[in-house]
């Protein structure tokens, strides 16, 4: 009976030991400094949006692609899981075309004109021109999701423990610490790493290469027609505009900065003003044209997005006798790549298992 | 617009109206940047954003809800905020917006200057400031820090602007944040208490006699000694008892094996202890294990350490029961290749007519290991090797099993006692290493020590008809260990060459090499190699069910599916066909009998190891279908309709 100890509870952590716990001869254990419920700058799950935007290249589009379906899935028959269906429109500033090609931002893949993801939605469709505002020189339409954070990551719980997953509070300082931790009360075979953000300080992994990249969002009351997002702003390069409304009540999400290297949890309320205004600017109807004074406003938050400099991590290592899975390094693709990471890692859990016999 | 927080009738038209609301329910970041005392410990990146703490001070000055802030004019905060581009925000910050900001920074610059650091003016975040910080957002008592809290709060202590954007905000005002690393070190609680007990009780005055000293002072060290021990054994009392505790605990969990209590281990435990020497007690302190309580350290070997063996479960109603000599049937049927379930049965029922008969265990504990049934074959060469501890074929098998279920260092000590009763002039049985909790180095450590003691074996007689094979074996099995995977296979190479040119009772051994050359091919990633061993294997004894085994692993590796499946059911149909054919024997003895009571009698020693890979193979092979199906004990022509074997 393979004995798996998952370090983390944000989405990675939860969809992945969701998939292994399929596997009835597992013993998972779950144990995380944070859970669902929490709002902590070091648990950046909560803060996400949740949509569907397609963002990776496609050479490394495997993990968005697997995703895609599962959630769609989730959003047709499983209305406790907090997922609805959402048209999105991607918009492409003319200014930002030439920046685009060069590769400038991480995201680019979602503004990339003829994506590798218009196969993933049957009714995608370019618009036309008289759909575009004045600066855009192109943009798409599709037919793609929201997820409300707040709901999911708590259903995600109750389906780990339907199969048997049994959480844990816990704050390691090495991750082989992970091994003593199952709740079986054997050393554990297999430890998954999904820290996210944390990787960058937890001993034994250290990874250098994952640095935050920094999410300022206000969530209103105010409810938006569909999702939308376009290729940059005027304000900085690292200030974006994206709108999207939760499903069940979640609130819309108003977004946002992309601030690369950047660990502050607190909202900047010059910054929050500019989202709201950049929001309004792109979608009038919002505030049916009050403008900024027309939010109703639930709350400001601030994301740290888990960013990792070479792509995420989802690879195993032997770290001090312990079979170690990675998957963490997201940045701000965590949801609509967590199915796909989470077969990768157990592809690797089953390369670990699967060991011949002297 | 009021920045005080408070009840707010209305946010509508109102666009930061909740903006105190969220700000000062998460402080989390600043705690822990301030206090420095998280798991986190070293000066990381994660707080070193050094700008940003003279802005949370401002940030909070101005969110107080108990309004300490009355310097500070409302109509600063006018909703009419201007939307200022990130990059001049300190420009304008510096010149305009409220005077009185300006004004509150040159009233208070003394606090700048208090700082054991040497920063420019404004920039530190000192003593004082934390105080104010921790008067102001009420930090909680773990997080902080006995700092003095003398000084009222007179207002913002730094002139920037809190509306400036992140990045900049402090230059313009001649802010370079400097500190990289925290000021504020939370006094490590790591290292215990128990460490002090290690004291070696100096400080005892005691007058020597010229003549007797020596008698006097080897007293006084004995003395020393038994305080000393005394102490210590006293200090591992509740360590102790909480290692039963949990060890009582996880008797409670469905799984059995080694994760059962095996009451005799616990009592000689108890008695072990109490004979413990000095040494002992010196290696248990400075293991971390012991030092940090349950759960601290590397790697946590208290309730794993060793494995906990259970005794060795028998079938019911075996065939054999009645046979007059059931070993010298086992042993035919192990050397004409025959079914080891049933060589396995025959082997038990010697076991049971004759549980001293060591011979029967060590033979019994061989089977099933072929027959890959890993645990029932540990717990048989247990029985082994409680009656014959120093019996060889045990010791080289049940090393052999240990490295496969990951129980390293019992593998190598296990080789180890092994190399002292086959060669005792290289290590005495006398020199063994003790049995102990062991870390990760001190692992590596035994490895390297049992090793060289290997070569130094394999050196006595390096080549030709003179090598001991089961020294290459042994040497292979640590190689292997160590994932040293090419030594390895020179290793099992030259046992395989020496042993087939060997005499007769080793060439019934061939058959186990070639699967062993064939595991550490598989690891070492030379999965069609490795097929080629098994095959040879195979070729010499199909009904090798732990060859298929591995056969069907590296078919996995290969990415055929389909045809891993045929090969891990062939395997079970092995284990079948003797239970069927116990069963008709069975129906003969006892009359009839349902399958289901039969079944009972027949899966005493299940291989979950099967049943876990095929299980794994349909998941991935995506029929769910399949696998929900594999279950202990499943009739594996069950699924002749999906996979041919």
């Amino acid at each position: 009976m393979p004995n798996i100890v998952v370090v983390g509870a944000g989405v990675s952590g939860l969809t992945t030991a969701y998939l292994l716990s399929k596997d009835k001869a597992n013993t998972i254990t779950i144990v995380a400094k944070h859970m669902p419920g929490d709002y902590d700058i070091q648990y950046a799950s909560p803060w996400a949006g949740a949509n569907v935007l397609p963002m990776a290249t496609a050479s490394n589009s495997r993990w968005e692609r697997r995703t895609w379906p599962q959630l769609k899935r989730l959003a047709l028959e499983v209305p406790e899981a907090g997922i609805h269906l959402q048209k999105a429109r991607v918009l492409r500033r003319t200014k930002d075309l030439e920046k685009l090609k060069t590769g400038v931002y991480s995201f680019d893949g979602l503004f990339m004109e003829n994506p590798w993801y218009k196969s993933l939605f049957d009714d995608f469709r370019e618009l036309s021109p008289s759909e575009l505002p004045a600066e855009m020189a192109s943009g798409c339409e599709f037919g793609s999701l929201c997820i409300n954070t707040m709901l999911y990551l708590p259903w995600l719980v109750g389906q780990c423990r339907a199969n048997g997953v049994v959480f844990k509070r816990g704050v390691l300082m090495h991750i082989s610490e992970a091994a003593s931790l199952s709740h079986a009360g054997v050393k554990a075979d297999i430890i998954i790493n999904t820290t996210g953000l944390m990787a960058s300080k937890l001993g034994g992994v250290m990874d250098e290469n994952v640095v935050p990249v920094r999410g300022q969002v206000v969530v209103v009351r105010n409810e938006a027609p569909y999702m939308l997002t376009k290729s940059g702003t005027d304000d900085a390069d690292d200030e974006v505009c994206y709108v999207m409304t939760r499903a069940n009540g979640g609130g819309t999400i108003l977004g946002g900065t992309y601030q690369k290297g950047n660990w502050e949890s607190q909202p900047d309320p010059n910054q929050a003003l500019r989202i709201m205004r950049r929001v309004v600017e792109m979608m009038p109807e919002i505030t049916n044209g009050k403008g900024v004074d027309g939010f109703d406003i639930v709350r400001h938050g601030v994301g740290l997005r888990p960013y990792r400099n070479g792509g995420v991590r989802i690879e195993k290592e032997k770290i001090d006798g312990t079979w170690v899975v990675h998957n963490y390094g997201h940045a701000g693709w965590g949801y609509q790549g967590s199915f796909g990471c989470a077969e990768g890692v157990a592809e690797l859990v089953s390369e670990i298992l699967n060991k011949p016999k002297l | 617009m009021s920045f005080l927080g408070g009840p707010e009738c209305s946010t509508a038209g109102n666009p930061l109206s909740q903006f105190a609301k969220h700000t000062q329910d998460d402080k989390s970041l600043q705690r822990d940047r301030v206090v420095n005392g998280g798991p986190q410990g070293s000066a990381g990146g994660f707080r070193s954003a050094p700008n940003h703490a003279p802005q949370d001070e401002m940030m909070n000055g101005f969110l107080q809800q108990n309004g300490r802030l009355p310097d500070m004019p409302l109509e600063a905060m006018n909703p009419q905020l201007r939307l200022d581009h990130p990059a001049q925000a300190v420009h304008l910050r510096a010149n305009s917006t409220s005077p009185t900001w300006a004004n509150e920074f040159q009233r208070n610059p003394q606090a700048a200057m208090e700082s054991a650091f040497k920063v420019p003016q404004g920039t530190h975040f000192g003593p004082e400031d934390y105080a104010k910080f921790q008067q102001m957002t009420q930090v909680g008592p773990s997080r902080s820090s006995p700092m003095p809290q003398g000084m009222a709060y007179p207002g913002p202590m730094m002139g920037t602007g809190m509306m400036s954007g992140m990045g900049n905000v402090g230059m313009g005002y001649g802010m370079r944040g400097m500190y990289g690393s925290p000021m504020y070190q939370q006094p490590q609680q790591q290292q215990p208490a128990a460490a002090q007990s290690m004291d070696k009780g100096k400080g005892k005055l005691v007058e020597l006699d010229d003549n007797k000293w020596e008698e006097q002072f080897a007293q006084i060290a004995l003395e020393d000694q038994q305080a000393r021990e005394d102490e210590q054994n006293k200090a591992m009392e509740p360590e102790l008892n909480k290692l039963d505790e949990q060890i009582l605990q996880s008797e409670t969990n469905e799984f059995g094996d080694f994760e059962s209590i095996w009451r005799g281990i616990q009592s000689e435990k108890n008695a072990a202890t109490e004979q413990l020497n000095e040494d002992e007690w010196v290696n248990r302190f400075n293991d971390e294990n012991w030092q940090n309580g349950f759960g601290w350290g590397e790697n946590n070997y208290r309730i794993t350490g060793e494995p906990q063996v259970e005794n060795y479960l028998f079938e019911e109603d075996n065939l054999f029961k009645d046979t007059p000599n059931p070993f010298d049937e086992g042993m035919r049927i192990m050397e004409q290749g025959g079914n080891l379930s049933l060589a396995a049965l025959a082997f038990e029922a010697a076991a049971q007519k004759d549980p001293t008969h060591v011979e029967a265990w060590v033979q019994l504990g061989a089977a099933q290991a072929q027959n890959e049934k890993e645990t029932a074959a540990i717990r048989a060469l247990e029985q082994a090797k409680s009656l014959d501890p120093n019996n060889p074929g045990a010791l080289m098998t049940l090393a052999v099993s240990y490295t496969n279920e990951g129980y390293d260092s019992t593998a190598y000590r296990t080789l180890e006692r092994w190399l002292s009763v086959k060669y005792p002039s290289i290590i005495s049985p006398a020199d063994l290493s003790p049995a102990a909790d062991l870390g990760f180095t001190d692992r590596q450590q035994l490895h390297d020590k049992v090793s060289n003691l290997f070569i130094k074996a394999a050196n006595l007689s390096p080549g030709g008809e003179q090598m001991d094979p089961d020294v290459q074996v042994g040497l292979g099995v640590l190689f292997y260990g160590a994932e040293e995977y090419e030594k390895a296979v020179d290793c099992f190479g030259a046992a395989l060459q020496s042993t087939e040119q060997g005499a007769s009772n080793q060439r019934s051994q061939v058959h186990l090499l070639w699967n062993r050359m064939g595991a550490t091919l598989a690891n070492s990633g030379k999965s069609e190699e490795a097929i080629a061993a098994y095959e040879r294997a195979l070729t010499l004894r199909p009904n090798f069910v732990r060859a298929r085994y591995n056969l069907g692993v590296s078919c996995i590796n290969m990415g055929c599916q389909q045809e891993a499946a045929s090969h891990l059911l062939a395997a079970l149909d092995m284990h079948k066909s003797v239970e069927k054919e116990g069963r008709d024997k069975a129906r003969e003895i006892l009359g009839d009998l349902s399958d289901s009571q039969l079944d009972a009698m027949t899966t005493q020693n299940c291989s979950t190891n099967l049943y876990d890979t095929l299980r794994r193979v349909f998941m991935q092979m995506g029929r769910r279908d399949l696998a929900d199906k594999v279950v202990a004990g499943v009739d594996p022509a069950v699924f002749r309709g999906d996979i041919d074997f």
